[in-house]
Parts: structure tokens; C-alpha cells; sequence
């Protein structure tokens, strides 16, 4: 850790709290219409605050949300798991194994990527309908890692890339076997990396919309983000919902986030010297 | 960084070491396919669930493909038809220039941003992890709210409005004029963009030793000097990578464009995404929205060879 | 150095199997799980039951609480018949029922907007029900507007659920409280009277123009006054239209923020107190009602006294998608059971819609003063696709940008105009 430049820590955290509350000020208008009514929300009268808190909205977005959660959370984690599984192997051999083929699995990746997602999802829809897993969740999981698994390669292969090789070789030199400098020497430092990458797979399937639009039709296999989607009607849109549902939706994801970065932070000290 | 790079090259292929090892024979072959055994899964994937789409949008773009032919399955080839459609349309140029700004000024924005909260946050601070969290809610969020509130927000009545009012700055119908509408979809995806480069630039920077910073103070290098020597170059893959992310998702960006403007007003903040859905979706010619999204293939492949053409230098 | 044990040899295998017993015995558990799921599954579809799924996007709680009660009715008097109600986004509805019918996986009904209908059908996928139609009471009753909007030739490609249009809301407080006592009834009045009720923030009308088939519905009631067309958008009566929307911008009485309002926006404008009038559909009454704001519904304004508003029409349809026989049928069954006068006038209320036929429609508007005017106006509506057929989406395209060009500023009335007449020629040209 760098030795801080301000005597007292808390000075960083007053800081901190300032840009954070600055870069967070469009949701400030999201908390308080969730406690609105709508008429209230469009009235001509800017108001800072509700007049009256309407917790029914709240109370309400958590009754239609929560049957939805462990929709969101089992694919989101078993998305990310699968990713990391699949990706982490193929990013080492890539990046140190020099196996033959790494470039064009890296190119074709990369560009699967640009196909917008409304392009992609039509043909994913065909193939997933032969193989009858539209509707169920692996299918739902299988179409979630067409955009995780590309996104881990390239940032994996970064951070491995960006790791210091001497030391690898130092231990290789020493007697080692590849998978045990794997094991303890680049995994510790690198697990930064590897943990950024696994929260991240974790949060685009927490956030996607389109695949699971085109991929899930029964409404009780729907994730968090259909169900949001619905406030959306052809006829009005339920503001109380939306903005109370947002929230409820953004709520545990930053609660994971929270608790996934403390081994970012620890893994972090571990450092890379014995 | 070539000293690594020498190392690198001689490392043989050291065969994982068995609890009880396999009789010679086996051993040459299993050496020979061991690294591919790393990859197999991945190619696996690609091949069934990557390229079968990027073909059949690829072939999808040279047939017409309208409600007539589209269930029937039998989509007559009609050669480069759609593409010189698409690229006979005034719309469509309009949103390819429309696309580069976007994507410009939002990955300006964003990763200035997010770079330089990498650098605050490496800091060790109480409730720095909470912080963390919470500035990742932009990205978390779903695009649908962070549409709805900017464009609230810009409304000509709204909060931005107000604030002008109070510097003295008439206020502007910004998402009903053509070239300020473009404008607010930007800032809006800035908003939501610039946790993405944060973490990940944070962590790259996290994995640089201390020892190498340790040994620069020691030598009297200032702090932007050593982020400038050190760090920007250590961190250059991960810059890289999460520039040519960035470009991709950016230059995909559809929803929040769509729910703010709908490409308006008069098709003057189309990107090249929100056209493609038009044409698609609404005028369901699926032939010449897989030609568009070739096209924003292409754009993309050509922004990112940009990129690394800048990087090498 | 182990290589010299015999092939079999436990010692020689890299894994063990674990000492577990219950794993052991797992082997022969799951084997009877497969088999014993495989057999409920086989057992479960053995009952001959024919499922109808009809898709939709239909969220509005009362409306969905229409369609349950519908199902239950009519799973109650056909048992060997269920109905499945799958929820589709509004705007992914037409590509989806598409997409289920190239893999042959199409739903039994789909509920398509019906500007969509006979465009749809080119492509093969909905069945002609023209003869089983033929044969329902409420079909000679149905208005010619909505008969027009799924008939093609001689064929017919659905049966209108219920139709909406356009008419006027206004806060009676607000008008009051200006000193005006009626609603506008022509184009001058309205200009007049948006002009005494904008107090800003407050606007006094509302409308909405986004880069969508909207923009186009909501010009529709000015343009067909008029007695103009889509399809001659360089004659006056379409200049004098757009030109009203010009100058009820122009003079502040409408919000420019309109171009990117949809309708559930502009009502949003309306209910939260922003606007004074609106031009809005019955799909809102609840909406309105709910908000407690004492509003009104007028017969859209016409040019000149004495002409009669021609408005577009809305609602969607029952589709019945081709596919197997037996779907079709009991798809058919549930179509004719809906449209059975008490039940379609319940439905349409429900969904505040204005039933399609005749003698309901009456039957509403007298039950419901606030329907009256849409009731009213059922007798001249007109099917929006009249004006282009099968291309009238195209038509629609090229008709709001010129709208948007123009009440943005960004071209004269004229030139919007002439050049979205341009491009529509070469659409008949395709033709």
C-alpha cells in the first residue's frame, strides 16, 4: 500500500465520499421518485423530497421481484463459475503455453463480440430451439456465456500478460512443475485479476436483458431484469415500479460486489514477495 | 519488457506432473496435446455458440429476408442488394458518423475517469470497499432507469434546466435538438460506462509490486511521474484490453439510445444499432439488418486496428 | 515407479472410486430418478390435451386480470382445451411470433396490433379464417373500420379484440380556472385555448411524437379531418396539419420535449398537472382516474365547424397462427367464445377498450359517458393500414420524420413534407 500522502486516512474517505455522492447524483432523482406517487413525480412543482414517503411502492416492487431472485442469482453464478472454469485454462495457454491456434480463437472471440446483441440473439434462438433448451435455465446460462467467456479471455489473458514471468521462471529453474507455479506463485497475485473478472461475469447476466428476453418465455424461469422490463407496458409505464425495482435489483449485485472485493483487497497484500 | 519476452520463448513445454507417470509413449503424445487440453472447451464453445450466429448473420446479410421469406426459410440470395440499400440511405450515414463521435467521447470520458478513480482508490481508506460498491451502481443498474432519469433529467422542465437557470444560462430542449440530443445520450453513457474502466484498470494496478514504486521514491521520482513511467506502461495489456472492450460494447450501445431518443428527433441521433433495430424490428427486413450489423463489424475491427496502430508507436 | 502393473491393477488408475457407500449406491438412485421423471413426463402428456398459447403484450394489471377471468371461463366450459397467455414486449411481439414460426414452434393466437395484420400475413403464417368467421353473429356487426384492417380481399386474417382511437382530455379544473368553459371543438379554438392554458411550467397541450409508429397515429386525426392522406402528403389539407402542430409548438403550447415522449409519457405529463389537454386513448382512463385529476373527454377538434373527426384506429387482434389442426380449431373455439356480446362487452371494458362491434360499442358508450366520444367516432375511424397496405410501416417512416423535421425546426412544412412524399412514391413504385 502506498504510504498515504495525507496524514490521516479519513481524509481519502471524505474525499472519496464527495466524488462518489457527485458521481451518484442522477440516482438521487431514482430514490426519491421510488417514494412518489406518480402524479407527484411529473407535477410541475420540482420538489426535492416526496411529501409523503409511499412505501407501498417499495413493499410492492419486493412482492413481484422476489419470486424472480434466485432466478437472477442462480444464473448469474453459475454463469460466472462456468466462465471462469472454462476461460481461465484457455487465457494461461494463450498467454504462456504459446499453443498454436491462440490468435484466431483470440480474433474470433473479439469479433463474435461486435455483433449487436439483437443480430446475435436470432440465429442463438434457432440453434438453442433444435437442441429444446429454450425456456430452461442452462439454456439461458449457455447464452450468457456467448458474451462472458470472450470479455474473461481478453481481460485474463491481460492481467496474466501483465504479471512479471521472471518470477515463474525462477521457480521453474528451481524444479517446479508448471502447474504447481501456477498453483502458488501466479494465482496469488493474479487472483485480483481473476476475481474482477468472476464478479464481472457475475454482473452482465445480473444486467442482461435481451438474451433472456429472446431466450425465456416462461414467466416464472424469468430473471430480475424481465420482470423490471414489464414496467414498460405498450400502454403506460409503472414509474413507482421501476424505480423502486431498480434499486431492489442493483441492491444485492452491490452486495456481492462488496463482498467479493474484500479478497480483492486481501489478495492484494498477499504481494509477490516471499 | 524484451528481456521477458526472451525468457518467455525458451520455456520448453514442461509435461504436468503425474503422481505416477504414464509409460514413454504416452508421455510424448500426451506433452504434444496437454496445452491443447487448455483450450479445448473454449473451442468447443465457439465453434457451436460463436460461430454459428456470426455465419448465419453473415449469410443473412446477402439474402432478402423480409416477413415474405423469413418463415418460409427459403431466403433468396440477392448478392450485395441490401448492403447498397443500406448504404444509399442518407440515415445511415448519418448514423455511422453519429456512432464514431459517440464512441469517441464516451471512451474519453469514461476511461479518464475511471483511470484516475483507479489511481485514488489504491489508497488504503475506511469504507473504501463500500465506496467500491457503490460506484459500481451506474453500471449495475439497469439501463432501462438510467435512460428514464436522464432523460428525465434533460427534460425541458427538468433538473439540468433549472441548474442553468440558476447560472443564468437559458435553458434548452436538449434531447429535441439534433445535434445536443446526441450529446445527452453521450453523458448518459458515460455515466454508466465509467465503473467498468474503473475496476478493471484498479485491479491491473493493484497487481503491480510495490517494490518497483518503492524503488522509484527512493530515486526521487514524483508521484504523477511515477504513474507516468511505471504504472501506464506495466498496465498497458489491461489498457488495451479494456479499450478494445470498451469500443465494442460502446459502438453496441442500443438501449439507452433507444428509450431516450428512439434515434430522433428526425433520425439525427441514430447509431448504427438503433438503425439496425429499426429496420430489423420494425420494418422487419432481417436481411438488411444483419447487413447493417456486418457493417458494425467492420467499423468496430477498424477502431480497434486503430487503437493498436496507436499503441505500437 | 509403478509402470509394470498389470493393466487392471486399482494401484494403476489416476482416480479412485471414493469409499462413500452412498455414492456407490448413487449410480442406481439416479437411474431410477431418470426413469421415474421420464415416466411423469409420459404420463402427463398421455392425457389428450390441446394447449393454446397466445401471446401478447398486454401488462396492465386489470387487463391481465380481462384475460385470466376469460381463461378460466373458458377452461371451465371446455376442459380438454388450456389456455397459456405468454407475455411478449410490445415491440418484439411481431419478430418473436415470427422467429416461433420459421423454427415450427408457432404460438396457436398472437394478439398483433392491427396496422401489423395484413402485413404479417403476407408472410404465410396466420391462417384465413374467413369461413369459420363468417359463421360468428357479431361479425355483420362489426364497424367497417376494424373489419377493413384484417381483411385482404376475400380473406381474413383476424378478429379484432377491441378498438381504440384518439380524443381529447382535458382538466376540467384548469380550463375552469382560465375562465374557458367548453373544450375546444375546432382547430382554432384549440390554438386559443392551449395558447390561455400554458402557464409554464404548465403546458396546455400535450402530445406525443416520438421517432415511432406514434408519432404518425397521433397526426392521423389532424390529417384525415382534413381530408387528407398519407399517400398525398404535398396537397394543403396535409400542409395545413403539420403546420397546426408547427404553430402549437412555435407558440409554446406544447412542450418540444414531445418528439421523444411515447404516449404512456405524454400521460405522464397529463396526470402529474404539466400539461392541461392531451390527445390520448381510452387505454388511459384507468390511469386518469386513478390519479383523482377531474378531467373530461372531448371529440378531437375538426378544421372548421361542422366537419366530422375521422380518427385512425387501435386495438389489437386475435391472430390464429397455422399449425396443427386441432391448435387451430380450439384456437377458433376460444375466439368465437370471446366474441359472445356479454363477455366482449365485459373485456372491453376491462381493457377500456371500444368493442369492435356495433351493438356493444353502443351498448358502452351509453353505460360510460367518458366513451361516448370514442363511440362516436367508431363510425367514421379508419384502418390505418387503408393508406399503403402492406407497406403502410414504410409509409409511416417517411411520414414522421417529415413530422419531426418540421415541429423541430429543422426544415420548412414544405420541404418535410415533399420529401417524405417523395420517398413514399418509390414505395408504390415497388409495388
Amino acid at each position: 500500500m502506498r504510504p498515504p500522502t495525507f496524514r490521516s486516512p479519513w481524509l481519502y474517505t471524505v474525499v472519496g465520499v464527495i466524488v462518489t455522492v457527485i458521481l451518484l447524483s442522477p440516482l438521487y432523482w431514482v430514490l426519491s421518485g421510488s417514494l412518489m406517487t406518480q402524479r407527484e413525480l411529473f407535477s410541475p412543482h420540482f420538489s426535492l423530497w416526496p411529501r409523503e414517503l409511499v412505501y407501498e411502492n417499495w413493499t410492492n416492487a419486493v412482492v413481484r421481484l422476489w419470486p424472480h431472485l434466485a432466478t437472477s442469482a442462480i444464473v448469474s453464478v453459475c454463469t460466472s463459475a462456468l466462465t471462469l472454469l472454462v476461460t481461465a485454462p484457455a487465457a494461461y495457454a494463450i498467454v504462456w503455453l504459446k499453443v498454436r491456434g491462440r490468435g484466431a480463437i483470440l480474433s474470433f472471440m473479439l469479433t463474435s463480440q461486435m455483433l449487436p446483441a439483437i443480430v446475435f440473439v436470432i440465429p442463438l434462438f434457432v440453434v438453442f430451439s433444435r437442441m429444446n433448451i429454450v425456456n430452461t435455465l442452462p439454456g439461458l446460462i449457455l447464452g450468457d456465456m456467448t458474451f462472458t467467456v470472450p470479455f474473461a479471455l481478453v481481460m485474463l489473458g491481460a492481467y496474466l500478460r501483465e504479471f512479471p514471468y521472471q518470477l515463474v521462471e525462477a521457480a521453474l529453474v528451481d524444479g517446479a512443475g508448471q502447474w504447481r507455479a501456477f498453483f502458488s506463485i501466479v494465482l496469488p497475485v493474479t487472483i485480483t485479476g481473476m476475481i474482477t473478472v468472476a464478479i464481472f461475469s457475475f454482473l452482465m447476466p445480473w444486467g442482461d436483458l435481451i438474451f433472456a428476453l429472446s431466450l425465456i418465455t416462461e414467466s416464472g424461469l424469468q430473471p430480475l431484469t424481465l420482470e423490471l422490463y414489464k414496467a414498460r407496458g405498450a400502454l403506460g409505464i409503472d414509474w413507482s415500479f421501476l424505480l423502486a425495482g431498480s434499486l431492489l435489483t442493483a441492491l444485492p449485485a452491490v452486495i456481492f460486489v462488496v463482498a467479493a472485493s474484500r479478497y480483492i483487497v486481501s489478495g492484494f497484500t498477499r504481494g509477490a514477495l516471499h | 519488457m524484451k528481456q521477458l519476452e526472451a525468457t518467455r520463448t525458451r520455456v520448453s513445454l514442461v509435461p504436468p506432473v503425474e503422481p505416477r507417470p504414464l509409460p514413454h509413449r504416452k508421455a510424448a503424445w500426451w506433452r504434444a496435446l496437454a496445452p491443447y487440453s487448455f483450450i479445448l472447451p473454449i473451442v468447443v464453445f465457439t465453434l457451436l455458440l460463436l460461430a454459428y450466429p456470426m455465419l448465419y448473420s453473415l449469410t443473412l446479410s446477402f439474402r432478402d429476408a423480409t416477413v415474405d421469406t423469413f418463415v418460409s426459410g427459403d431466403m433468396p440470395f440477392n448478392g450485395f442488394a441490401n448492403y447498397q440499400q443500406t448504404l444509399s440511405t442518407g440515415t445511415f450515414w448519418q448514423a455511422l458518423v453519429n456512432t464514431i463521435i459517440f464512441t469517441f467521447c464516451s471512451i474519453l470520458f469514461q476511461f479518464t475517469i475511471g483511470f484516475l478513480l483507479a489511481l485514488f482508490f489504491q489508497n488504503r481508506f475506511p469504507l473504501k470497499n463500500v465506496l467500491i460498491a457503490l460506484l459500481l451502481v451506474p453500471w449495475i443498474a439497469p439501463v432501462l432507469t438510467a435512460a428514464y432519469t436522464f432523460k428525465g433529467l434533460f427534460n425541458e422542465v427538468g433538473p439540468v434546466n433549472q441548474l442553468a437557470h440558476w447560472f443564468g444560462i437559458p435553458g434548452l430542449p436538449w434531447l429535441a435538438l439534433p445535434g445536443f440530443a446526441l450529446a445527452g445520450t453521450i453523458v448518459a453513457n458515460i455515466w454508466i460506462g465509467f465503473p467498468f474502466n474503473f475496476i478493471l484498470l484498479y485491479s491491473g494496478i493493484c497487481g503491480i509490486p510495490q517494490e518497483i514504486y518503492e524503488a522509484a521514491r527512493i530515486d526521487g521520482a514524483g508521484y504523477w511521474r511515477r504513474v507516468s513511467y511505471i504504472t501506464l506502461p506495466i498496465l498497458k495489456p489491461v489498457t488495451v484490453a479494456v479499450l478494445m472492450l470498451g469500443t465494442i460494447y460502446t459502438v453496441k450501445v442500443f438501449d439507452l439510445v433507444w428509450i431516450m431518443t428512439g434515434g430522433g428527433p428526425a433520425n439525427t441521433s441514430h447509431l448504427l444499432s438503433t438503425y439496425a433495430y429499426q429496420v430489423g424490428f420494425s420494418l422487419l427486413n432481417f436481411g438488411q439488418a444483419a447487413a447493417i450489423a456486418t457493417v458494425i463489424v467492420l467499423l468496430i475491427l477498424s477502431l480497434n486496428l486503430f487503437q493498436l496502430l496507436l499503441q505500437r508507436k | 515407479m509403478r509402470n509394470d502393473l498389470p493393466l487392471k491393477h486399482p494401484m494403476r488408475k489416476p482416480h479412485t472410486m471414493p469409499p462413500n457407500h452412498l455414492l456407490r449406491k448413487f449410480p442406481r438412485c439416479w437411474k431410477f430418478f431418470v426413469c421415474s421423471s421420464v415416466a411423469a413426463v409420459c404420463l402427463t402428456t398421455a392425457r389428450s390435451e390441446t394447449t393454446v398459447e397466445i401471446v401478447h403484450y398486454f401488462t396492465v394489471p386489470g387487463q391481465i386480470q380481462g384475460l385470466e377471468d376469460i381463461q378460466k371461463d373458458f377452461e371451465g366450459a371446455n376442459p380438454d382445451i388450456k389456455i397459456k397467455f405468454t407475455y411478449i414486449p410490445f415491440n418484439e411481439l411481431l419478430s418473436r411470433t415470427m422467429q416461433m414460426a420459421a423454427v415450427h414452434k408457432p404460438p396457436a393466437i398472437s394478439c398483433i396490433d392491427n396496422p401489423d395484420v395484413r402485413h404479417v400475413a403476407k408472410s404465410g403464417v396466420l391462417k384465413d379464417i374467413s369461413a369459420s368467421v363468417a359463421k360468428f353473429p357479431t361479425w355483420q356487426d362489426t364497424y367497417p373500420g376494424p373489419k377493413a384492417s384484417v381483411t385482404e380481399g376475400t380473406k381474413v386474417y383476424g378478429v379484432p379484440i377491441g378498438s381504440n382511437s384518439l380524443a381529447l382530455f382535458y382538466n376540467k379544473k384548469m380550463l375552469t380556472d382560465a375562465g374557458v368553459t367548453d373544450p375546444p371543438k375546432t382547430w382554432d379554438e384549440l390554438k386559443e385555448v392551449a395558447a390561455k392554458l400554458t402557464k409554464p411550467p404548465v403546458y396546455g397541450l400535450a402530445l406525443s411524437a416520438p421517432n415511432d409508429e406514434q408519432s404518425t397515429w397521433q397526426f392521423e386525426p389532424f390529417l384525415w379531418s382534413n381530408g387528407g392522406s398519407l399517400l398525398d402528403l404535398t396537397a394543403a389539407p396535409a400542409k395545413e396539419a403539420l403546420q397546426l402542430w408547427v404553430d402549437l409548438l412555435k407558440s409554446g403550447s406544447v412542450s418540444k420535449d414531445c418528439v421523444n415522449w411515447s404516449q404512456p409519457e405524454e400521460g405522464d405529463q397529463f396526470i402529474g398537472g404539466q400539461a392541461a389537454m392531451m390527445v390520448m386513448g381510452p387505454w388511459m382512463l384507468g390511469q386518469v382516474h386513478k390519479s383523482g385529476i377531474d378531467f373530461g373527454v372531448a371529440p378531437m377538434p375538426v378544421p372548421k365547424e361542422g366537419m366530422k373527426p375521422v380518427v385512425p384506429l387501435g386495438g389489437e387482434c386475435w391472430c390464429v397462427l397455422k399449425g396443427d389442426p386441432k391448435v387451430e380449431e380450439a384456437s377458433l373455439k376460444f375466439i368465437e367464445f370471446v366474441q359472445d356480446s356479454a363477455r366482449l362487452e365485459k373485456l372491453c371494458n376491462t381493457f377500456n377498450y371500444i368493442s369492435s362491434v356495433r351493438s356493444v360499442a353502443v351498448k358502452q358508450g351509453q353505460a360510460n359517458p367518458e366513451l361516448q366520444p370514442f363511440v362516436l367516432q367508431m363510425d367514421t375511424a379508419r384502418a390505418r393500414p387503408e393508406e399503403g397496405g402492406a407497406f403502410y410501416t414504410e409509409v409511416s417512416l417517411a411520414a414522421r420524420t417529415a413530422i419531426q423535421q418540421a415541429i423541430t425546426g429543422q426544415a420548412t412544412v414544405d420541404a418535410a413534407l415533399a420529401s417524405a412524399a417523395a420517398k413514399i412514391k418509390t414505395l408504390a413504385a415497388k409495388k
